[in-house]
């Protein structure tokens, strides 16, 4: 078999079915919801602080004003509702790749740029893999039963993930992040405690405690971390498990250094298996009762009652999203609520496969290791 | 390591006073300083008058009915040691002095 068919097996080779990617983009939407920036308060800054980052908002003179800046935030809610339920799924995935392209860009034109891309990818990269097939208006619309997706949107945004990481990781190797004679993450660490007022959660603790043998192995896990998603690309386990020492990764960050990358977790999300998930709580008890629930209303459900339901639910999550997102009690900042929600359940999640996986791995060790039985002597 | 400014509000009775950063600049999620010091950080600020004129009206909601007669921004190089701010070590670099009295 010549190298480049080798190659196109390779990226169409997939475990991702139309039902975890159903799942996955509901998923995604409300994740979005949750944690996308208010980004009104940018409208209080003078247009000499504007310095767009190379790109279309060149293109702009100064900050947009207030009714803009409402008017993107109402758009962008509109379009991740409508990416949930799955309406038009493919033109609106491009257009919530473009809106929250715009709703990010904007903040960064004070001269910060945040880590937020590998957030806008997914519906850019997904909108190509059918992930409006299953669980979508689209798909009643349709009521044909949905092929098995093509895989290799799932590889590019394995890549682009992994060449962001791996990015990451050269920089830091680069630029003295593994020198022995200083510690980085520690520096960051007391420069967000110092500064930024980043002594939440472990971070008091952490301060206490201030071993630098620690911060160093930090430092090279964390550029061993980075590179091995890259590494890993070629084989889904390999990648899966990385991933999930991602999730758990970001956890840890969040509790000692209050860095919240909610943003990467929402984007791993691509990358589960949904509807394995989805079967295992649906058999549980809980779930058979929720289900004999819906069996119970079915009838109510299928007509007009579930479509009022389905749009008072999508009303009520927008309401809810942006109530948390533009802080309304004042003092009390609730925008973070949603990231840090998040990455704790990512790291549920990544930590369960992990142990899994462990568990797998200890199984065939044991076949492995099991001594053979003694032949029988022949008759 | 890093660079910190620190403002310094004159009044017209030659009275001082320092004024936190945070409490100058608009609300936002950590990125007031990062703007503050790409706009600040250089002399040219003062020949533009939109900037100057952004600074003092900031300043003046800061100290509202009081007379203000300009600001100094004290640049400073800052070592964190530890997490601890009173082992932070501060050393002066320069000082940027603007004054309000000819802004419209």
């Amino acid at each position: 078999m010549r190298i480049i068919e080798k190659f196109d097996r390779w990226v169409e080779d997939g475990p991702f079915t139309a039902e975890d990617l159903g799942i996955y983009r509901i998923i995604y939407a409300l994740s979005v919801l949750l944690v996308a920036p208010d980004i009104t308060w940018l409208a209080h800054y003078p247009d000499f602080m504007f310095h767009p980052p190379p790109g279309p908002l060149q293109l702009l003179s100064g900050f947009p004003s207030p009714a803009v800046l409402i008017g993107l935030e109402v758009l962008r809610s509109v379009i991740l509702i409508l990416l949930g339920l799955g309406i038009w799924t493919k033109q609106v995935s491009i257009a919530a790749w473009l809106i929250l392209s715009a709703t990010y860009g904007v903040t960064f034109c004070l001269g910060k740029i945040d880590h937020t891309i590998l957030l806008t990818l997914p519906p850019l990269v997904l909108a190509f893999a059918g992930w409006g097939n299953r669980y979508s208006v689209d798909a009643i619309r349709r009521s044909s039963t949905p092929s098995v997706p093509p895989q290799w949107p799932l590889r590019l945004l394995a890549l682009l993930i992994g060449w962001g990481f791996f990015a990451a990781a050269l920089t830091k190797a680069l630029t003295g992040w593994l020198s022995l004679s200083s510690q980085a993450s520690r520096g960051y660490f007391i420069l967000g405690f110092v500064t930024q007022g980043r002594t939440h959660w472990l971070a008091q603790w952490v301060a206490e405690h201030d071993v630098l043998v620690a911060w160093e192995i930090v430092d090279w896990l964390t550029v061993a971390f980075e590179l091995a998603i890259l590494i890993a690309l070629p084989w889904w386990r390999a990648f899966r498990i990385t991933l999930a020492v991602a999730a758990t990764f970001h956890l840890v960050v969040l509790l000692i250094m209050n860095i919240d990358f909610s943003n990467a977790v929402v984007a791993y999300g691509a990358f589960v298996s949904w509807s394995a998930i989805a079967r295992r709580i649906g058999s549980s008890r809980v779930g058979r009762f929720g289900v004999r629930g819906l069996e119970a209303r079915h009838a109510r459900l299928a007509g007009a009652g579930g479509r009022i339901l389905l749009v008072a639910i999508a009303v009520g999550v927008g309401a809810v999203s942006w109530f948390l997102m533009v802080s309304p009690a004042g003092s009390i900042s609730t925008g973070p609520i949603g990231g840090h929600l998040i990455i704790a359940i990512g790291a549920v999640i990544g930590l369960t496969y992990l142990v899994l996986e462990a568990r797998t791995a200890l199984v065939l060790l044991s076949i492995v290791r099991r001594p053979k039985a003694p032949l029988a002597p022949p008759q | 390591m890093g660079k910190e400014p620190g403002l310094i509000v004159r009044f017209a009775d030659g009275h001082v006073e320092p004024a936190p950063i945070e409490a100058i600049l608009p609300p936002g999620p950590s990125v007031p300083f990062i703007a503050f010091s790409t706009a600040y950080d250089n002399d040219a600020f003062r020949t533009n008058s939109e900037a100057v004129a952004w600074l003092r009206s900031k300043v003046m909601a800061r100290f509202p009915g009081r007379e203000i007669v300009g600001l100094d921004i004290v640049w400073r190089k800052a070592t964190y040691r530890t997490a601890n701010i009173s082992m932070t070590e501060y050393v002066p670099l320069r000082t940027v002095s603007v004054d309000f009295g000819n802004v419209q």
